[in-house]
């Protein structure tokens, strides 16, 4: 232990110690010469030997080969700059993208224990259904006898009308119950969470309100405790406002504007409620553990509750599913993430490719340093260390500016996805990402630097004043490892190419399947009635006055409510009964005898130009009171009635029960991919405008192209016939796709935008192999123009040599993407196995790129003056 | 490269050396030279190149310490001193030499 302190004060007074034993050796040498006797050997050399005894010597050495490889990048300042911006750029794409990888898959949730937080589901398996909500019955059941978790709270989700002295407007509230707010560590900053009293019935009028809510509403009034809000018609009192900025959810894309209790008490009826249950594991038991006894629970629960839940009294095959709650939350982004993970990886291996070939050629042009070096009785090792020292400073430095962009960068992508999960995770710097970007610059010094310099020093005695000069018709040992490199970055730059350029055709593929309705120059809204509207003719009064205002508006063309926009919401999936027919789960072809069934208002189908294909459309003369009727979509027939005629046949949604009457089919019309262009269209049913109808969306056809611009004139068309009607979720279509299509555009443009930087480096690289070559062989030029050849000929040479070189990589390219066409195809939408638009279009992409790479060196080559290389050396 | 002089030693003797010349007191680097070589009736030659390589290895052990000092020729040097842990260092050297010298004797007797 004490020699080591000994050691460090060493370090620390090397400077002191070395003059006090240069004075020893001095002295020494000073009584020696009076006995008369000679020293030879340099002094400095044996006191470096003295030295050594400290073991310090290897850190001067270090200081000595930076400092010397500091020099060296500073007199070639072309190069270094190169070099430092091409791996920042391959070490800043990787580390951004595992800054996504980190913050979705990686990073512990905000939630103390996150790692143990499950969702739990009931499922339906007979039906194909995995994430059911859970009746209040079944959720008191299951947390009261249930031994693997250490607690389950629930929330269930709506939207109310919230009106204060100020204002009133919708709201997103979460009715829970009171423990979820110390399972996920929620603390209000005023007033109280809710406590477990408030689930007990005839206490749950209490409310506690977002900071949003409570800026708005009541200004941030710090006394806003004791008020009263009603939410719905009902008086809540305010107990506590809760953070600004909260990071919350269990599946909600939003934390939710205002928290109530949910009702916990004895209810005649299990079956309310749609709850969302969230549970900590106990420490100790595992998810299968989990869910094996919960299996059992769920069975014993089957047998007392679910037995006959099936809409035709069937077995459901009612089960519970534990799903953990990052895999809830993040879903299918791991795949995503995995290829965006990949083609930063590829981004890198083609930028160290890169700097790999500029080292090679920095490297060939300092042969004679080299060579200098090594008859200076430089060993080989010591050469490799200081080439690893030069490209450990390259690296360091590329690996810093890299974090730094990525760190910026980073945030951006966070905040640019469009994936809801991303507010809840947000970003933040940890030492995972320090230690991965620190990883990719090893790396990147592993395959640019150290790779590099072996290859130089393995070339051995060609390394050498003599055989250097006199080349001139090039260094043919040293271009095969450099085209090597050129043609692999270039194959791999191919292969991503290909790989955008099909998430880019199925993008715009599926921009191009037809629908079933045009959405251009629509404008859509929902509407929220207030409790005030209790009886259904109220309902109905207020939506007809609603369309003939709304149809008053110019450029309105037509108007329609709804209770289902396509595409916009999740397709339902209820069962429907065939009179006369048992309840199959398919029917022909496979189509399910489930139905997206919506009420809309007779113009529905004139407005969303979806197409009558037999009988008739709904009138407004179909409401209650006369014969109940349905218009269903095509698929539903190809489904039923493949050979017959639909019309007049009789359908009901759900099990055939008393005072539910069969709905007699009038008319058939198009198919709409109510669940995008990428779903197949589902059996629909449509019905009249009735009630009680739980929401309601506004569909306006208009003249213009712009229709965001009547939404004022609608909002007005609202507020005259009733203020306390809530229009929200106003948009276009245009947004509805955007936000359907986000997570696909997203990994697109990511992709694309990665193999634009490829390209980027592919052309550099060709760039530098050429113009070296080009400079290498400029004798050789010089000598063939002496015998005749044109400056044509002399740029057709270099033009071909780049050819050459990227169709080598387009083949090896092509054959990768094939190979990765697997890899993607769960990301693709209608494309062959060879797309061959992409490829075509791939192909002439880099013959293009190639040619502009070699065009400059190529004009060089044509303008060299035979005389002035000749006399070069 | 280096070469080995002649009647150069091996380091581990040489630091028993200059631990057992310096148990009579403090000595500078030279005098320590001069010392074994005397000594050794002039048989030892301790050549600068493995005498100050073998003192800071020594330094380093914490067997000796180094003290500023005037030398005979009126000039400002350093003294090197045995510590008590070179004391004993010195003794278990002295007599872990002995026994394998004997051992050698031993053997060279009888082989």
């Amino acid at each position: 232990m004490s020699e080591f302190f000994r050691r460090l004060r060493y370090l620390f007074n090397r400077r002191r110690f070395d003059q006090e034993l240069a004075n020893d050796m001095e002295f020494h040498r000073e009584m020696a010469a009076r006995e008369g006797r000679q020293n030879f050997g340099s002094t400095l050399r044996l006191r470096e030997d003295a030295r050594e005894a400290w073991g310090w010597t290897w850190i001067d050495r270090l200081a000595q080969d930076f400092r010397f490889a500091a020099r060296m990048l500073c007199k070639s300042p072309g190069f270094t700059i190169t070099a430092v911006l091409t791996l920042a750029l391959g070490i800043g794409a990787n580390t951004a993208v595992f800054s996504l990888v980190n913050s979705f898959l990686l990073r512990p949730l905000p939630y103390p224990h996150a790692e143990r937080l499950v969702k739990v589901w009931e499922q339906l398996r007979v039906l194909g259904i995995n994430r059911f909500t859970t009746p209040v019955g079944d959720f008191v059941d299951y947390r009261k006898d249930n031994h693997v978790f250490e607690d389950m709270a629930a929330a269930e989700d709506g939207h109310f009308l919230l009106t204060t002295d100020q204002l009133s407007q919708r709201v997103f509230a979460l009715k829970v119950t009171a423990n979820l707010f110390e399972m996920m560590a929620l603390h209000p900053t005023l007033g109280r969470p809710l406590v477990d009293t408030d689930n007990q019935p005839g206490h749950e009028h209490v409310i506690v309100l977002s900071d949003a809510v409570w800026r708005e509403n009541f200004g941030a009034d710090p006394n806003v405790l004791g008020k009263n809000v009603i939410l719905d018609g009902l008086i809540y009192e305010v107990v506590g406002v809760m953070p600004r900025g909260l990071r919350f959810s269990i599946g909600q894309p939003d934390p939710p504007d205002v928290w109530v209790p949910l009702s916990l008490g004895p209810d005649p009826n299990r079956n309310t409620g749609r709850l969302q249950i969230v549970a900590r594991l106990r420490d100790g038991v595992t998810l299968a553990n989990a869910q094996t006894q919960m299996d059992t629970l769920a069975h014993r629960m089957e047998q007392e509750y679910h037995i006959q839940m099936g809409p035709h009294g069937e077995d459901p095959g009612y089960g519970l599913w534990l799903v953990p709650l990052r895999d809830e939350l993040v879903g299918d982004l791991r795949g995503s993430l995995f290829l965006l993970l990949g083609a930063a990886g590829l981004i890198l291996l083609i930028a160290c490719a890169n700097v790999a070939n500029l080292m090679l050629a920095h490297g060939v042009s300092r042969d004679r340093e080299f060579a200098i070096r090594i008859a200076l009785g430089a060993s080989r090792a010591r050469l490799l260390r200081l080439l690893t020292i030069e490209a450990a400073c390259l690296a360091a430095i590329g690996g810093l500016v890299g974090f730094a962009v990525a760190v910026a960068l980073s945030r951006l992508l966070l905040l640019w996805s469009p994936f809801d999960v991303a507010r809840l995770l947000g970003v933040t710097l940890d030492l995972r990402l320090l230690a991965f970007a620190f990883a990719a610059a090893l790396v990147s010094l592993l395959l640019s630097g150290v790779l590099p310099a072996l290859l130089m020093l393995r070339k051995g005695d060609s390394v050498g004043i003599q055989t250097r000069s006199h080349h001139v018709v090039g260094d043919r040992a040293g271009r095969t490892p450099r085209q090597t490199l050129v043609i692999s970055e270039t194959a791999l730059s191919v292969a991503l190419v290909i790989c955008a350029g099909l998430l880019l055709h199925s993008f715009v593929l599926l921009r191009q399947v037809p629908l079933g309705f045009d959405p251009k120059q629509t404008l859509t809204a929902w509407i929220e009635l207030p409790a005030t509207y209790q009886t259904p003719v109220q309902q109905i009064s207020f939506y007809e006055t609603l369309l003939d205002r709304a149809k008053a508006i110019p450029e309105v063309q037509s108007v329609a409510t709804t209770t289902m926009l396509p595409v916009a919401e999740q397709a339902r999936h209820n069962p429907f009964s065939i009179e006369g027919r048992a309840w199959q789960p398919t029917g022909h072809e496979q189509v399910p005898q489930f139905t997206n069934n919506q009420a809309v208002s007779a113009d529905y189908f004139r407005t969303l130009h979806i197409p009558l294909k037999r009988g008739r459309l709904l009138t407004a003369g179909d409401r209650d009171g006369t014969l109940p009727v349905a218009v269903i979509n095509e698929t539903l027939v190809r489904g039923f009635w493949p050979n017959e005629d639909p019309i007049g046949k009789h359908i009901l949604i759900g099990a055939p029960r008393p005072g539910a009457p069969w709905l007699t089919i009038v008319g058939v019309v198009g198919d709409v991919r109510s669940s995008g262009a990428n779903a197949a269209p589902a059996p629909e049913l449509y019905t009249p405008l009735q009630t009680p109808s739980v929401s309601t969306a506004l569909v306006l056809r208009t003249r213009t192209s712009d229709p965001e611009k009547l939404v004022s004139q609608l909002r007005s068309a609202v507020a005259t016939i009733d203020r306390g009607v809530a229009l929200y979720a106003v948009q276009t279509y245009d947004d509805i796709f955007a936000q359907t299509l986000g997570p696909r555009r997203y990994e697109m443009l990511l992709l694309s935008s990665f193999a634009c930087l490829a390209l980027l480096l592919a052309a550099i690289g060709i760039y530098g192999v050429i113009s070296y070559s080009v400079n290498q062989r400029s004798q050789e030029m010089g000598l063939r123009m002496a015998f005749g050849a044109t400056p044509q000929d002399l740029s057709k040479l270099v033009l071909r040599q780049a050819l050459v070189l990227s169709t080598v990589g387009l083949l090896l390219g092509i054959a990768l993407g094939l190979a990765s066409h697997k890899l993607l195809s769960s990301a693709l939408f209608g494309i062959s196995f060879v797309d061959l638009p992409v490829y075509v279009a791939v192909v002439l992409m880099i013959l293009a790129l190639s040619l502009l790479a070699a065009y400059l060196p190529a004009r060089r080559a044509a303008s060299l003056d035979p005389m002035t290389t000749l006399r070069a050396e | 490269m280096k070469s080995m002089p002649k009647n150069e030693m091996p380091s581990g003797a040489l630091v028993l050396l200059i631990l057992r010349v310096l148990r009579s007191g403090p000595l500078h680097g030279y005098a320590i030279a001069q010392r074994i070589h005397s000594l050794s009736s002039e048989v030892l030659r301790v050549e600068e190149g493995s005498l100050y390589p073998a003192l800071q290895k020594i330094l380093l052990k914490g067997w000796v310490t180094a003290e500023w000092g005037i030398s005979e020729t009126n000039r400002k040097v350093r003294f090197y001193r045995l510590t008590a842990e070179g004391y004993r260092q010195l003794k278990a050297e002295l007599s872990e030499y002995d026994r394998v010298n004997a051992a050698i004797q031993a053997v060279l007797r009888t082989a």
